[in-house]
């Protein structure tokens, strides 16, 4: 995916499974985004946006230390946040109101995640 | 008609008889004065004590309150034998005269069980007896009643003569005696009131009354005469003495009859000391079972969320790898076939993965070979996996009710699997076996012991679903010497 000044889209993913990170990693950059970094809870991600300053966060719900709501809601809070796409095995409609209230771009489950899901997403 | 109560009716016809007698002895005495009042409080005592001590005898034939008052009755008619005219008569009575005191310090010691318990008890009573008794009889043979006051009295028939001072010096020997005697039983009384319970006060309370009156009567009759007052002092005492004896039957009766009511009082708080012992136990209980039910359904909702959470992490996560690997693979296919077969690869290998970790989710749930195989099967299966070597000692042949069996395996796995954990052991041994109508079960482990079972779910879960089934879960585990935990389940 690349942004229309030719650029790759940067992403960080957010993931305490490592499998998932990987598998993630290689379909998103199949699909044109460049992978800059991973974070396996809410603190790293946190620190790892604040470094690498990516375009797009894809952000597991489910975190071992704060949950991905709340990452979400740290990150949004500071000056030109990154894009935030939450993600998760389960369905939205598991968590409630909690995607609609979330301050993020949207939501696709793992087993819908694709490189044209996050793009419709963010458009 | 029982033996004891035809006896105690012979008695009582004796005793009725033995009052005419003295009645009639009073009534042609020429030197008893008055004899209206000698006459009546002789019988009012004398059949008062007999009357009364028959009555408590045939209702507590045990106790030796009755034959004690039924003797002070008897022997209070000595006292009308001193009203004889005959000389012979005059000095039984004198012999028999004290008898009646000694009974009284007896039973007053002894009120009510009528038993000599205390090494004080025995000397007081042996006491009393020697000075009515012994010291008497030594009084009556050497003195003369005229030198005691009664000028009109027949001659002592066993008087020795010349040797009056001897007689008044063991009247007056008898007297200190009696002071200290009398007050020594008034104290034994009043301390064991004080050391009575409210129900045994029930039962003392009259006689400590009417007995504390007569006998102060007594100690000041006795004081006055040592002293030398006045006869007519000495006299009124005496009477108002006698008069408080007279009232003692009664009073003895009334607290054997509270003696009874006492214990039916005690019998009464006793049971309901139980019932409230029995009610707490009972609240505890329910307390208790109000706790284990909400632990099981506690550990109910653990264990989906921990289902939950196991599918999550595990099988659905290399579900979720399998399902972007396929994806990605459908894109290689023909542009990369090399890179398409290693995704494949990884993607059988999730598939894979996901398939054991479902497997062992099922397992943990209920194991199906419990089910199809039964215990002996399922321990092997346990013991199989067991990263610490584990030796099956013993299995009860045949099935078990599915719920015992299933707590059995249950208990196994959760022991099996803190010995792997935290243990640090060699081995481990199970032992299942059928004894009692209950399954005895115990694991040990040689590891390094000190394990709390009151820390970590897992075992306290156990002890629930243990409990639920009637059964008890027990864990020894000394530091340094390994760790025992055994559990008995009611199996009929």
């Amino acid at each position: 995916m690349q942004d229309n000044r030719g650029v790759p889209t940067s992403v960080l993913i957010v993931d305490d499974h490592p499998s998932f990170r990987l598998s993630a990693r290689r379909m998103l950059e199949a699909d044109g985004y460049a992978v800059i970094g991973e974070a396996e809870d809410g603190a790293a991600a946190i620190a790892a946006v604040d470094d690498l300053d990516p375009d797009l966060v894809l952000l597991d719900v489910q975190l071992p230390d704060i949950d991905g709501f709340e990452v979400a809601s740290r990150l949004s809070a500071a000056p030109d946040p990154p894009a935030i796409v939450l993600t998760s095995t389960r369905e939205s409609s598991d968590f409630g109101d909690a995607v609609a209230e979330s301050p993020v771009r949207g939501f696709v489950t793992k087993g819908e995640l694709s490189g044209e899901a996050l793009a419709a997403l963010i458009r | 008609m029982t033996g004891l109560r035809r006896a105690l009716l012979a008695l009582g016809i004796a005793a009725f008889v033995l009052g005419l007698a003295s009645l009639a002895l009073i009534l042609t005495s020429d030197h008893t004065s008055p004899r209206g009042l000698a006459a009546a409080l002789i019988l009012v005592s004398g059949w008062g004590f007999a009357g009364t001590g028959l009555y408590a005898w045939d209702r507590r034939p045990t106790s030796a309150t009755g034959p004690l008052m039924t003797a002070i009755g008897f022997t209070w008619f000595f006292r009308a034998l001193e009203s004889s005219n005959s000389s012979v008569v005059f000095t039984i009575g004198a012999l028999g005269l004290t008898v009646p005191f000694a009974i009284l310090i007896h039973l007053l010691v002894t009120f009510p069980s009528g038993r000599l318990e205390t090494r004080v008890q025995r000397l007081l009573v042996a006491v009393g007896y020697f000075v009515t008794i012994v010291m008497q009889a030594a009084w009556v043979l050497f003195a003369d009643p005229a030198r005691e006051g009664c000028d009109g009295c027949p001659n002592n028939a066993l008087q020795i003569g010349g040797h009056e001072g001897l007689g008044e010096a063991i009247g007056s020997a008898q007297g200190l005696i009696a002071i200290p005697l009398i007050a020594a039983t008034v104290v034994v009384v009043f301390r064991r009131w004080r050391r009575s319970s409210p129900a045994e006060r029930l039962a003392l309370a009259p006689v400590l009354a009417t007995g504390g009156i007569a006998f102060l009567l007594l100690l000041i009759q006795l004081i006055v005469s040592q002293a030398g007052g006045s006869d007519a002092a000495e006299l009124v005492v005496f009477v108002a003495a006698i008069a408080a004896f007279a009232c003692l039957p009664f009073a003895f009766l009334l607290g054997l009859l509270r003696s009874r009511i006492g214990r039916d009082e005690e019998v009464r708080t006793q049971l309901t000391a139980e019932n409230e012992q029995l009610t707490a136990e009972l609240r505890a209980k329910v307390e208790e079972l109000r706790a284990s039910r909400a632990r099981i359904v506690e550990a109910g909702y653990a264990e989906r969320r921990r289902v939950e959470r196991d599918l999550h992490d595990g099988a659905q996560q290399h579900l979720v790898a399998l399902t972007m690997s396929l994806r990605l693979v459908r894109g290689r296919l023909e542009s990369d076939p090399e890179a398409a077969a290693e995704l494949l690869d990884e993607a059988m290998g999730d598939l894979d993965e996901a398939t054991r970790e479902l497997r062992e989710l099922a397992r943990g749930i209920h194991p199906a070979v419990l089910t199809d195989r039964g215990l002996e099967a399922a321990l092997g299966g346990l013991a199989d996996r067991s990263p610490v070597p584990v030796e099956i000692l013993e299995t009860p042949e045949g099935r078990m009710p599915a719920p015992v069996e299933s707590a059995t395996y249950f208990v196994i796995a959760e022991a099996l699997t803190n010995v792997a954990r935290y243990a640090k052991a060699e081995a481990a041994t199970v032992r299942v076996a059928r004894a009692n109508g209950a399954v005895e079960i115990e694991v040990r482990d040689d590891g390094v012991g000190g394990a709390d079972p009151t820390t970590g779910t897992g075992l306290r879960g156990l002890e629930d679903r243990v409990a639920a089934l009637e059964g008890t879960l027990l864990i020894a585990s000394p530091t340094g010497e390994g760790t025992t935990v055994t559990a008995r389940i009611p199996c009929a």
